[in-house]
């Protein structure tokens, strides 16, 4: 059984795992409140990814820098706080997207400080052998994952349930799914891209491994 | 007679109409959904529950003495970062009374402690009841319905995983995509309950 390209693959992949491989929402499960109630319009999701790029990298690299001279039980309040710090300081940065903005997410936003996805990354880059590189780019790539499941899953919601793409009407929809505007749609659509993204991760791994073993053909004609 | 009927139905709305996890998606995460045991389950509710309702008690005076009044937009972040201040305070002093008088309890919180604190749960509820502008009494009621309500909602997912793993389940449905759908047609089922009608 030959496994390099598979492991090649894999050495690649890691670059790029918190964006798709290991997608922070769809594969990994973490962050879904904002993936479920804030995508029910693509500024929402806008708004809630920037400032979720704002507070994951910082307080990464601050886990990373001083996650090992940390107490296991103050690790949690250094971060949260911190990254609360940083959540308030950049929530101005969302106002040019429309404004209002940020009345409209209401508790959406302060609860980015604590949500699970950061908590998860800076645990594991506290731990004394990880690797600094990583660590940026684990932090950059979870939030353009996160970006990328907020805005697949906003598009839907907003173009079905709205008739709208970033607020301005798309021609040609002939029906309005309103339902999709509430809570149980965003659960739903999320299970759905969910199982999408697993099956094509799988798929490629087998597409992989297959090119390493092919089929013998009497295997072939078994099938 | 009219204060703890209040009361109640305020808890009540906590625990079903507002359901911190089934209608806002709350503390919904994969650790979370997927927690293996019901005595799990009671042990990381309990946890929630008592954070959530001890900080309603320590943050709300703080909010309503210094953070209330005409100028609410510029002291809001103030009010998320005290919020939060007393979430870690209660954490800290949760952890510090059991392993001092219980080391037993502490000995089967102590891995539970940090990710039931910060959970979007507890920090999204509290700021919730303050919203709300509800008395100390009432916060604390809300603080109290939304961990126990939280509870009960992993208790059903729990419940309803047991269940779809005797189900021929599409592969790549198996895991976390099926439980979030399975919990996308609960929280339909109570939007329909608590009587909200989709647009037509």
């Amino acid at each position: 059984m030959k496994l390099e390209s598979l492991r090649k693959h894999r050495r690649f992949s890691r670059w790029f795992a918190g964006a798709f491989g290991m997608n922070t929402v769809l594969i990994a499960g973490l962050a879904l409140p904002f993936a479920v109630v804030a995508t029910s319009s693509l500024k929402n999701a806008a708004a809630i990814s920037i400032l979720f790029a704002c507070i994951t990298i910082p307080t990464v690299l601050l886990a990373f820098l001083i996650g090992k001279y940390l107490p296991k039980l103050l690790a949690p309040v250094v971060y949260s706080l911190f990254s609360m710090a940083l959540l308030l300081a950049c929530t101005p940065l969302i106002n040019p997207i429309s404004p209002g903005l940020s009345n409209t997410l209401g508790i959406y936003i302060p609860i980015l400080a604590v949500n699970s996805s950061l908590f998860v990354l800076c645990e594991q880059y506290s731990a004394p052998c990880s690797r600094p590189i990583f660590a940026l780019v684990d932090a950059v790539m979870y939030s353009v994952g996160f970006a990328f499941a907020m805005g697949l899953i906003a598009c839907i919601r907003e173009w079905l349930g709205n008739g709208t793409l970033w607020g301005v009407a798309v021609p040609g929809l002939p029906f309005k799914l309103a339902g999709l505007q509430f809570a149980f749609a965003g659960f739903i659509l999320a299970a759905v891209f969910s199982a999408f993204f697993r099956f094509v991760k799988r798929t490629i791994i087998w597409l992989y491994y297959r090119h390493d073993n092919p089929l013998h053909p009497k295997q072939k004609t078994a099938r | 007679m009219e204060h703890i009927t209040l009361f109640l139905s305020i808890i009540l709305a906590a625990i079903v109409m507002q359901n911190a996890f089934i209608m806002r998606g709350l503390g919904a995460n994969k650790n979370t959904l997927l927690i293996s045991s019901p005595r799990r389950i009671f042990l990381y509710g309990a946890v929630l529950t008592t954070v959530c309702s001890l900080s309603a008690l320590i943050s709300w005076p703080i909010n309503y003495f210094f953070l209330r009044g005409p100028q609410l937009e510029e002291r809001l972040s103030l009010r998320y970062l005290v919020t939060l201040g007393c979430i870690c305070l209660v954490y800290l002093l949760l952890w510090y009374l059991t392993w001092e008088k219980a080391p037993r309890l502490h000995y089967h919180l102590r891995e539970l402690y940090a990710s039931a604190t910060f959970n979007c749960a507890v920090l999204g509820s509290l700021l919730l009841a303050f919203s709300e502008n509800y008395n100390l009494l009432h916060t604390f009621g809300f603080a109290f319905g939304s961990g126990v309500g939280y509870t009960l909602a992993i208790l059903l997912i729990y419940e309803g995983r047991r269940r779809i793993v005797l189900s021929e389940v599409p592969r790549a449905f198996r895991g976390l995509p099926i439980i979030l759908l399975y919990t996308g047609i609960l929280s339909m089922a109570i939007y329909g309950l608590i009587g909200h009608q989709l647009p037509t």
